[in-house]
């Protein structure tokens, strides 16, 4: 489902970033430029292990939000889309 | 004459009379760090955004009865991409493909979580999607 959205989503780019034609597309593939940047996304991930203590903070009993993730959690259970939404907008 | 009570038992007995543990949290802590070690992709609002992207996607993915809607999360995506219109092209490019990888990365991460704990993490979603409170996109 995610290429759905991914495909519509850059279906209807093209509207935002006319620039962006299919040509254009083409010709960025063609330069390496997309390649490029999706090499230096996966690469540059960091191999350190900090621990970021002030990661994450409660705005309520049984909420935790995490700010790198910009996302917040039910305490022993999973993404709260809804409090997400609250905090993060 | 009674039979001993053997380490077994007695350990049975303790695990039967302990106080529930709390539940494990679904949340993939190294993934996450992972994932964001390098600092933000986007601004607080549209990583959140991209967040609930990936999330819907992901429970659409793994939970019976939920759909997402289609038209919505794609103006929700472009909404975030929009962040690279005012670029060059061949910046655009670059910039939408960060983006995109990081979609990739936070959708692929919420499959792990729902997948580690299915019936909790869909019902979790159910309650989302009941939350009068809460503009969810799924149909």
């Amino acid at each position: 489902m995610i290429g759905c959205v991914l495909a519509g989503a850059l279906a209807l780019a093209a509207p935002l970033a006319p620039q962006a034609r299919a040509n254009d597309v083409g010709a960025a593939i063609a330069a390496g430029v997309v390649g490029a940047a999706i090499g230096a996304s996966l690469a540059k991930k960091s191999k350190s292990r900090h621990k970021h203590a002030d990661d994450r903070f409660s705005p309520a009993a049984g909420v935790t939000c995490y700010r790198r993730q910009r996302a917040c959690y039910k305490d022993g259970g999973g993404f709260a889309a809804n409090w997400t939404h609250r905090i993060y907008g | 004459m009674p039979r001993p009570i053997t380490a077994c038992a007695l350990a049975a007995a303790l695990a039967a009379t302990a106080a529930p543990a709390l539940a494990q949290s679904q949340r993939l802590q190294a993934a996450w760090d992972a994932a964001t070690a390098e600092g933000p992709v986007l601004e607080d609002a549209a990583a959140a955004r991209l967040n609930q992207i990936a999330y819907h996607s992901a429970v659409d993915g793994l939970c019976e009865g939920f759909e997402i809607d289609v038209a919505e999360i794609s103006a929700a995506a472009n909404a975030v991409l929009a962040d690279a219109a005012a670029l060059d092209p061949e910046a655009a490019m670059a910039r939408q493909a960060e983006i995109l990888v990081a979609l990739g990365t936070a959708h692929g991460i919420f499959l792990a979580e729902g997948s580690l704990n299915p019936a909790a993490f869909c019902a979790e979603a159910a309650a989302v999607r009941d939350d009068p409170a809460f503009d969810d996109h799924w149909r």
